[in-house]
């Protein structure tokens, strides 16, 4: 760089939570990593697909490279260029998200194990209150709401983090009202066919959820697709463009773990429960 | 961002299209080196906030294919080649510039009509041949006078 952009420093250049710095140093080199947080961020909330993004960061990397230019002196602002840019969109739908029931089952189940495991221990049967179907209903309509505005409820957890934390918390504070408040029983289970349902469904829903993710390698998703492709480029020393190469290594493994790992939460959380339980007895 | 070119910006929106396709026409090429032919062409230092939004437009709308290909030791370079949509808009395009072009040079060059008989107008008198000039606004007069 043979120029310096104007002083004025991004927002996210003071490395914000989930900066995208290392992506861009391996696809952009030499792009202020803030300038491309902040382009990375606004195109994906435009529904840019990944792999348009990283095109487009990488072009703007290889620009500045070529010009000498620094990236706000050739490109301005990143919000402004991201806009200006007019990539295609293409939303991110309820199918690119994934079925919801493989979530849903083991949810349920780990609400079951939860609700059970100190039964078994005491001997008393688990009993439904109306209070707890409530909240079981309204968590599933905001998860499902969640999901059916997913790039405007993003946009709003990125720009209002504080605002969208206090109405997560506040979504929460009803359902355990709503719990405490409703005590009428509505069915009494028997503890043991509680846990025991709660089991199979955690089980049930982890396993669905490890052969779906193991057939999906989430291509287009911006993260993943980037960090790919960046293994490969590490790997292979092509500019990345390609499929991910043969030896990709340690990248590989991470991604591995981040793939599966949301996955096995739920059975490890339930295991816990149960195993308390037990030491308690 | 400015521009630092010798043209006024409303001018270079109106015709970078064209030159951008036209240069396009030459072969497949990067942004880089579309900047930097336009520049040579005495377009001046075209800004990549500028010129890739453009060429963005022509991918969508079919205008060019693109390929990635290795940079020298630096990162990938995405080249843009004319479809043969392109090479029409070039074509068309390039073919109402020259008409626009003309009209307007002729416009503005056209020498003024000679006066009717007015008492007062400056010695160059640029006074125009409309009859109902006397309050209304003069864009070609303000034009023609170099």
């Amino acid at each position: 760089m043979t120029h310096h952009a104007p002083a004025r420093t991004s927002r996210s250049a003071r490395r914000r939570p989930g900066s995208m710095a290392p992506v861009t140093a391996a696809l952009a080199p030499g792009v202020d990593p803030g300038w491309a947080d902040d382009f990375i961020l606004e195109l994906r909330m435009l529904d840019v697909p990944g792999r348009a993004i990283g095109d487009a960061l990488v072009e703007v990397g290889s620009h500045c490279a070529d010009s000498g230019e620094g990236v706000r002196e050739a490109f301005g602002d990143p919000v402004a260029y991201a806009r200006t840019l007019a990539l295609p969109p293409v939303p991110v739908t309820r199918e690119d998200l994934g079925p919801v029931l493989p979530w849903v089952l083991p949810g349920t189940g780990l609400l079951l194990v939860s609700g059970s495991a100190s039964t078994v221990r005491t001997g008393e049967p688990l009993e439904l209150t109306s209070g707890l179907v409530a909240a079981a209903v309204l968590l599933l309509v905001g998860v499902a709401a969640a999901l059916r505005w997913f790039t405007p409820v993003v946009r709003f957890v990125v720009q209002r983090p504080v605002l969208a934390w206090a109405a997560a918390m506040a979504h929460l504070g009803v359902l355990v009202v709503l719990f405490l408040v409703l005590r009428d029983v509505l069915v009494t289970v028997p503890g043991a066919l509680a846990l025991t349902a709660g089991g199979v469904l955690v089980v049930a829903g982890t396993v669905w959820q490890l052969v779906l993710l193991h057939g999906d390698v989430g291509a287009d998703d911006p993260v993943s697709a980037t960090v790919h492709r960046t293994a490969a480029a590490t790997a292979t020393g092509t500019d990345g463009r390609g499929a991910p190469g043969p030896h990709a290594g340690g990248a590989r493994w991470g991604l591995t773990a981040l793939r599966y790992g949301g996955a096995l939460l739920v059975p490890a959380a339930a295991l816990v429960l149960v195993a308390i339980e037990l030491l308690l007895r | 961002m400015s521009e630092t070119s010798p043209w006024p910006g409303d001018w270079l929106r109106g015709v970078l299209e064209v030159c951008v396709l036209r240069v396009l026409a030459d072969g497949p090429t990067y942004g880089y080196a579309i900047a930097t032919r336009l520049g040579e062409a005495g377009l001046g230092a075209l800004k990549g906030g500028t010129l890739y939004p453009l060429l963005t437009r022509f991918e969508t709308a079919g205008l060019v294919a693109v390929e990635w290909r290795a940079g020298e030791g630096g990162p990938g370079r995405k080249y843009y080649a004319l479809t043969d949509d392109g090479r029409r808009a070039w074509q068309q395009g390039a073919a109402r510039w020259v008409a626009f072009a003309r009209l307007t040079s002729d416009l503005v060059t056209s020498a003024p009509a000679p006066a009717p008989a007015r008492k007062h107008d400056g010695e160059d008198g640029p006074s125009s041949s409309e009859p109902h000039d006397a309050t209304g606004p003069q864009p070609v007069r303000d034009g023609a006078r170099r």
